[in-house]
């Protein structure tokens, strides 16, 4: 299409061109009339001439807005990659602070790490913890513990790890 | 035992002083904010560390304490350097412009003398169709010359937004704003695509035809040609103006459709994460808003950093060729009361050749411009 259009305005201004060194050079009176009529119908062709063929600059249109979405989706697909390890950080942060909060509660000192992982489609949530105490706790403290640890975060008590104490 | 116990009192107001002071002075590092960490994942995740190596070095002074991974601590003080080095830079373009502006002059002078003694000698005018050529030759190695500049520039500022701009859309669509980060890059880069084929091809030609048109015009005194020239410049800045305006309209359309599909999307997110047991529910939310938070930061920093970097690259090109388009105008103006009408109109319009070139440059530049803007002022649909 780029081409068309230089090749069209190219074309009006050479066709004035030649029409006004013509015009030019043309004796007066009535040689001169009938050159400025050729020369308006030179014109008139010039300046309607249509495209010949308009569909493959579309389409190359289209080819190019398909290679810049892959080159989109591809930076998106890496930047998706470091969302989810962030989001799954700042869950695993927030709710092993959560379960040393309320063991300090029930008298349990202890560290947790917890494992994040997203379900099929899903959001990410807690799926495990590994709890360390710090020094020998309480049974009943303990019971209590995972009991809240299983209501609260959906992390039942086969996947909640105790360390032994130290 | 009341001895025991004031003096462990005193110990512990001392410790307290002795922290608030270390506090106070600096001498406690200020933690990074959970926003800021998430930042730097994502920062470090969309290689973005490597944008300052895309930069020309003609733009690396503006740059010069930005960094495309941390919004600016100081926007105040970059704002200042850039402007010390638009100063810095202005005194070469003008000294250029103002040889060429004497050198028209030289020859108006020249000609008004000669058509002067001409008219008295009698015989056919020969010096106003020299005066058209001297002044056309002056001019025309220099519009050569700024054209070579405009189309460098054009090639540095494609280059540069090649780097740039996937790594802010990538930024923006972390946002959340997937959608409108997506038809932003694509519009942006057919776009740059499309102007830069227009200009190679079409616009460039145009020039030098618009250029000779003006001086056969004004040295054989035909209208028609003039007239001609005044058609050929239409087109240039009708094709220029057409290309920004569908690009605006695409963006304006296309980020209305694509942003209300991203708020309905995230709105749907924080549905889905909303139906999880309220603590758990509470932490995701929390989660997905410091990831949001961290993203804005990145995109801002991002942002920032490509609009000094392209008004940097920018800047003296701008300087180069529209000092020659002022002064072309302003020896126009001048010159009307001494010169011939057809030797004011042949400047006029020459100064209107730099003007193009300037509008080709600028129509680039401002491609990416708005593209930038867009990406950092859509708000992030938290």
């Amino acid at each position: 299409m780029t081409e068309w259009i230089r090749q069209w305005l190219v074309g009006v201004a050479a066709a004035g061109t030649l029409v006004s060194a013509a015009c030019a050079l043309a004796p007066p009176g009535a040689g001169r009339r009938a050159v400025r009529v050729a020369g308006a119908l030179l014109m008139l062709l010039v300046i309607v001439r249509v495209p010949a063929n308009t569909g493959a600059p579309a389409a190359g249109l289209a080819a190019a807005g398909e290679a810049y979405r892959a080159e989109f989706e591809d930076r998106r697909a890496g930047a998706k990659e470091a969302e989810a390890r962030v989001m799954n950080d700042l869950i695993a942060e927030r709710t092993a602070a959560y379960i040393v909060s309320e063991a300090g509660v029930r008298g349990l000192s202890l560290t947790a790490e917890v494992t994040v992982r997203a379900e099929e489609g899903g959001p990410p949530a807690p799926y495990a913890v590994r709890l360390r105490p710090r020094t020998p706790q309480a049974p009943d403290a303990v019971r209590g513990l995972e009991e809240w640890i299983a209501g609260t975060f959906g992390i039942p008590a086969e996947r909640q790890n105790w360390a032994a104490a130290g | 035992m009341r001895h025991t116990g004031r003096a462990k009192r005193a110990r512990r107001v001392v410790c307290l002083l002795v922290c608030l002071w270390a506090a106070a002075s600096g001498g406690v590092a200020a933690a990074e904010t959970p926003a800021e960490e998430a930042a730097r994942a994502l920062a470090e995740a969309m290689d973005i560390a490597d944008l300052p190596r895309a930069v020309p070095p003609e733009a690396e002074e503006f740059v010069r304490g930005l960094s495309p991974e941390t919004p600016p601590e100081n926007l105040d003080g970059a704002l200042r350097e850039a402007a010390d080095a638009a100063g810095r830079r202005a005194g070469p373009p003008l000294r250029e412009a103002l040889r060429g502006m004497l050198a028209v002059l030289a020859v108006v002078v020249l000609c008004a003398a000669a058509a002067a003694v001409q008219e008295g000698a009698g015989g056919p005018d020969m010096a106003l169709p020299a005066g058209a050529l001297a002044v056309t030759a002056v001019t025309a190695g220099q519009v050569g010359q700024l054209m070579a500049v405009g189309r460098e520039t054009i090639r540095s500022l494609d280059v540069f937004a090649r780097a740039l701009l996937p790594a802010l859309a990538a930024a923006s669509a972390a946002t959340g704003q997937v959608g409108a980060a997506a038809a932003r890059h694509v519009a942006t880069m057919l776009f740059s695509d499309l102007l830069l084929t227009l200009m190679a091809h079409v616009l460039t030609p145009l020039v030098f035809v618009y250029t000779a048109l003006l001086a056969v015009g004004a040295a054989v005194g035909q209208e028609t040609l003039t007239r001609l020239a005044g058609f050929v410049r239409w087109a240039v800045t009708g094709l220029l103006t057409l290309s920004l305006t569908a690009f605006v309209a695409y963006l304006t359309v296309g980020g209305a459709l694509s942003g209300a599909a991203d708020a309905a999307a995230l709105k749907g997110a924080r549905f889905a994460l909303s139906g999880a047991v309220p603590v758990v529910g509470g932490i995701l939310s929390d989660a997905a808003e410091t990831v949001l938070a961290g993203a804005g930061l990145v995109k801002n920093a991002v942002g920032v950093f490509g609009l000094f970097a392209v008004a940097g690259l920018c800047l003296t090109p701008f300087l180069r060729v529209g000092t020659p388009y002022l002064l072309y105008k302003l020896t126009a103006a001048a010159v009307a009361p001494l010169a011939d009408e057809r030797l004011v109109r042949l400047i006029d319009g020459l100064g209107g050749a730099f003007g193009l070139i300037l509008g080709m440059t600028g129509a680039s530049a401002l491609l990416i411009f708005l593209s930038i803007v867009s990406a950092i002022s859509g708000v992030g649909v938290l």
